[in-house]
């Protein structure tokens, strides 16, 4: 399965439609290589009604300049993240498993 | 001593290779049917590109990634391909322009057709492309076009009203024949001709060619911030000398040799020379810097190796862009475009495309995961953020006036 596949993909919960994938998070391991050897998928960014990240405001350490950053953050309220557990299936929509938790999308 | 010699050698060929076809055609145009009256969109079009430049330049130094290497990274595959094929489409476009800018140079030199002309010029730039070192290229290149000055030169020797040009700045006198929609078109248009994109990808690619370090920024900072300004002063020189012989003449400029005729009027045979000289340094210059643009682009974002410093054989799809660009730009001009034409819509069309790269470039300068502590200060956000808004302005202005002016007929 290719990323750009699941980017952009309609996210289905239990309770209905939760919104897109606007992204997909990843945690490195081990020492970054040069093809990111050593990622591995924690899990999708689901976004309200964006389909596209964020440019890198999700995280909380980069403030400026403050217009994007205020734009950003209003964008990316009412995003969160679905670890890959609880992910259920990815065919046209990703369907995310009953009990399945809200993380916080920023880092 | 050394180090002195970089810094003016920089500013010097940044002096020179910040005119190109664009700010050619565009100050004649504006200077021959505004006066001095769009003066302030240099000096606006020139801080910004200050802007652009610095923050592409440093971010390539520190993080050694050039533009489209971040872009693919930070806006992700589709938005990125969308702004990659922006991009590269205004860079084809710009490079049709140079490279008919050339021939209409030597067209002046011979008397023989620009057709002729037209894929020798091309021949020749990709044979610079493929042979020359990335330095000597870009010195001669620069160092030649510096023979534009000229232009300043014939303005003083035409021995204008100063204080009539300084009003005409200043005080936006009336000008019968035109309609506000067209005064903002040519706003657009020579906004688009100062901040055009390939510049900066040129430059922030060029940073990693020459392998910039933390230890060059005061260097880059000194050629962007000097060189660039006294380019934008050139420019006013081209738009000064239409203003001044053009604009009495109500002679409307659609042909180089327009744009040159003042200099001739102001400085002789001799002027008409050097000109000449700088005029097909300055397009062939900016030829080759728009050429390995569209190379740079294509294969930075597509992870192919690129790079003159490589040899040809190492980067070989990055060479391969090169030739197949210019192939499609000598094709677009044997159909008998004018590049004139294609020069007036080339500069409208960056100024759409500035924000595809602008934004990117803006957001990862503040970011210190790529330039660790020489993220942009308070000061340097606060200007660039109203540029960011400039620009989105009069991107989405573009299209519209376009349509309403009739490209400024």
């Amino acid at each position: 399965m290719l990323l750009n596949d699941i980017l952009s993909l309609p996210v289905v919960g239990p309770e209905g439609r939760l919104g897109y994938v606007a992204d997909c998070r990843f945690a490195i391991d081990g020492s970054p290589g040069p093809l990111l050897a050593d990622a591995q998928l924690v899990g999708l960014i689901v976004a309200g009604k964006h389909r596209h990240g964020f440019l890198g405001y999700e995280r909380t350490s980069v403030r400026s300049p403050a217009p994007l950053a205020w734009w950003f953050e209003r964008r990316q309220r009412g995003s969160f993240l679905v670890l890959w557990e609880d992910i259920e299936s990815i065919d046209d929509v990703v369907r995310v498993r009953p009990g399945y938790t809200r993380w916080s999308a920023t880092l | 001593m050394k180090k002195y010699f970089a810094v003016a050698l920089g500013i010097l060929t940044a002096i020179g290779g910040f005119v190109d076809i664009g700010d050619l055609v565009t100050n004649a145009v504006v200077g021959s049917r505004f006066g001095m009256s769009l003066a302030w969109v240099v000096v606006v079009g020139v801080v910004g590109i200050c802007l652009f430049a610095q923050m592409s330049g440093r971010v390539a130094a520190i993080s050694g990634r050039a533009t489209f290497e971040i872009i693919r990274e930070r806006l992700g595959p589709r938005a990125g391909a969308a702004n990659l094929g922006a991009s590269v489409l205004i860079t084809v476009m710009t490079l049709t322009a140079e490279v008919g800018g050339v021939a209409l140079a030597l067209q002046l030199a011979s008397g023989v057709q620009p057709l002729l002309w037209i894929p020798l010029a091309a021949f020749a730039v990709w044979l610079v492309i493929w042979r020359v070192k990335f330095s000597v290229m870009e010195n001669v290149a620069g160092l030649l076009g510096l023979a534009l000055v000229v232009f300043g030169v014939s303005l003083f020797l035409l021995g204008p009203d100063w204080g009539d040009l300084k009003t005409q700045a200043l005080q936006q006198t009336s000008h019968p024949r035109e309609t506000p929609l067209t005064y903002w078109y040519y706003a657009i248009a020579l906004f688009g001709a100062a901040m055009t994109p390939y510049e900066v990808f040129f430059f922030s690619s060029g940073g990693v060619e020459e392998k910039w370090t933390e230890e060059d920024l005061v260097t880059s900072r000194a050629n962007v911030l000097v060189g660039f300004p006294l380019g934008g002063l050139l420019s006013l020189c081209i738009a000064g000398c239409a203003a001044t012989v053009l604009l009495p003449r109500g002679i409307d400029v659609d042909a180089l040799s327009q744009t040159v005729f003042p200099v001739a009027m102001g400085a002789g045979q001799l002027g008409l020379a050097v000109v000449i000289l700088g005029v097909v340094a300055a397009t062939f210059g900016a030829a080759l810097e728009t050429g390995l643009s569209a190379g740079y682009a294509l294969a930075q974002f597509n992870g192919w190796s690129w790079g003159k410093f490589r040899r040809p054989a190492e980067a070989a799809r990055f060479h391969l862009t090169m030739i197949i660009c210019l192939v499609v730009a000598v094709l677009v001009l044997l159909t008998g475009v004018d590049p004139i034409l294609v020069t007036e819509y080339s500069v409208v069309f960056s100024a759409i495309a500035l924000p595809l790269t602008y934004l990117p470039i803006l957001v990862v300068a503040n970011d210190p995961q790529y330039v660790g502590e020489h993220v942009n200060g308070r000061l340097m956000n606060a200007v660039s953020t109203v540029y960011l808004a400039l620009i989105l302005v009069a991107a989405i202005a573009a299209i519209p006036l376009m349509i309403l002016t009739k490209a400024g007929a």
